[in-house]
C-alpha cells in the first residue's frame, strides 16, 4: 500500500476525523481506483468528489466535443473548452482538484471493445451514461468480473441511485429486463438534480471501497427536488436475469 | 375503490399531471389501477406494448413495496409508477 504523503495528511485531515475513515481509510481510497463513465451532469460531480476525498486513480471513459448545452450541469466542462475535447476539460478540470490524481483518460465511450479492460482495472465503477447501452455493458462487466456499479440516473427534477454487488443484490437488468424503448438520449435537467445524485452515488462508493456504513444495496433511493421528498424502494433480483441469475456470477 | 395513481420521470411529463384518484372495482389489481387512466397516446406507448402488456421495464410500487402487475390492491392504496431513467 501506498502511504500518505505529508501533504496528503494535511489536505485530508478534516476527513480522516470521520471516525470510519481515519488514516487506515484514507490510505485505502489512495490505492483504489474506479471507472466513472461518462463524465457529464451526474459523472462530473462524482468524478470532483472522488478527486477531492483523494481516491488514488480515476478511470474515465467519455467521448466528443464540448457543446454548450452541456454547460448547465456538466462541472467538468469550461466555456472555454465549448467545441474541444471533454476529455481534456475533464482531465484539466481534475487535477485542479487534486493533482495528485492518477487518471486514466479515454476519450470514447463505453463500447464492447473497451469495457472489459476498463473494468478490470478499477475496484468500483459508477455508471452515469445517459444511454442504457453503455450501462448495459458496465453492468454485465461488471457481473462477469464480480466488481460493484454504483448506478445513478435523473430526469427533469427527480434522480435514483442504487449499489449493485454481483451475487448478493439485483444487477441493472434484473431492474431493467429489456431496453427502454422510449428513452431519450435529451432529457430536461437542473444541475443541482444530477448533483445530488452524483454526491449520494459518491458517498456511496466510498462507504463500499472502504467498507463501512450501511448502503444502496437492494435499495433504489429515489427523490423528487420538487418536494424534497426522498423514497427508499427495495429491489430484488430476478431468479430468471440472464445477466446475473444463479451461477452466471 | 379509490386508488391514488403517482407518476414520475417521463410517466409524469407525458400524464401531464403528477398523479391520479381512480376508481376501479373491489379485488382490482396494480395494473388496472393503470388502465383505469387515460392520459393520451404517448403516455399509454410509455406503459404497454401494442399488445397491451405492462412493458417489463415499469416499476410499480405500492405503498412503497414493489409489486407485480397482477398485486392485487385495497382501498386507500397508493400506486407509484417509475419508468427507467439514465444519466446526464
Amino acid at each position: 500500500m501506498i502511504q500518505l504523503t505529508p501533504e496528503e495528511k494535511a489536505v485530508y485531515e478534516w476527513q480522516m476525523w470521520i471516525e470510519e475513515i481515519g488514516e487506515a481509510g484514507q490510505v485505502k481510497l489512495k490505492n483504489s481506483a474506479a471507472l466513472v463513465s461518462r463524465c457529464g451532469g451526474l459523472g462530473g460531480p462524482i468524478c470532483y468528489h472522488l478527486a477531492s476525498a483523494g481516491i488514488g486513480t480515476l478511470a474515465l471513459a467519455h467521448g466528443g466535443n464540448v457543446q454548450p448545452s452541456d454547460l448547465n450541469r456538466q462541472i467538468l466542462m469550461t466555456h472555454d473548452s465549448v467545441g474541444k475535447s471533454r476529455m481534456d476539460s475533464i482531465r484539466r478540470r481534475l487535477l485542479d482538484y487534486n493533482p495528485r490524481l492518477n487518471i486514466v483518460a479515454v476519450p470514447e465511450n463505453i463500447t464492447e471493445t473497451n469495457v472489459a479492460a476498463l473494468v478490470k482495472q478499477v475496484d468500483i465503477v459508477f455508471d452515469a451514461a445517459p444511454l442504457f447501452q453503455e450501462r448495459f455493458l458496465m453492468n454485465g462487466e461488471c457481473v462477469r468480473q464480480a466488481k460493484p456499479m454504483i448506478e445513478a440516473a435523473i430526469f427533469g427534477m427527480e434522480g435514483q441511485v442504487t449499489t449493485f454487488l454481483p451475487g448478493k443484490t439485483p444487477c441493472l437488468a434484473c431492474l431493467y429486463p429489456e431496453t427502454p424503448p422510449h428513452w431519450k438520449r435529451q432529457f430536461p435537467v437542473l444541475g443541482a438534480v444530477p448533483a445530488i445524485a452524483a454526491s449520494v452515488a459518491a458517498a456511496e462508493g466510498i462507504k463500499v471501497l472502504l467498507g463501512f456504513g450501511e448502503t444502496l444495496a437492494g435499495t433504489l433511493l429515489y427523490f423528487d427536488a420538487r418536494t424534497m421528498r426522498f423514497q427508499r424502494i427495495p429491489i430484488r433480483r430476478r431468479p430468471d436475469c440472464p445477466v446475473c441469475a444463479t451461477g452466471k456470477v | 375503490m379509490k386508488i391514488s395513481v403517482a407518476y414520475h420521470a417521463q410517466i409524469r411529463l407525458a400524464a401531464g399531471v403528477d398523479q391520479d384518484l381512480v376508481e376501479i372495482p373491489d379485488g382490482g389489481t396494480a395494473v388496472s389501477a393503470l388502465r383505469a387512466v387515460s392520459h393520451g397516446a404517448e403516455f399509454t406507448a410509455l406503459l404497454f406494448d401494442e399488445q397491451g402488456r405492462l412493458r417489463p421495464v415499469i416499476l410499480l410500487v405500492v405503498n412503497d413495496v414493489p409489486v407485480e402487475p397482477d398485486q392485487a390492491l385495497q382501498p386507500g392504496d397508493k400506486v407509484a409508477v417509475f419508468s427507467p431513467v439514465a444519466g446526464g
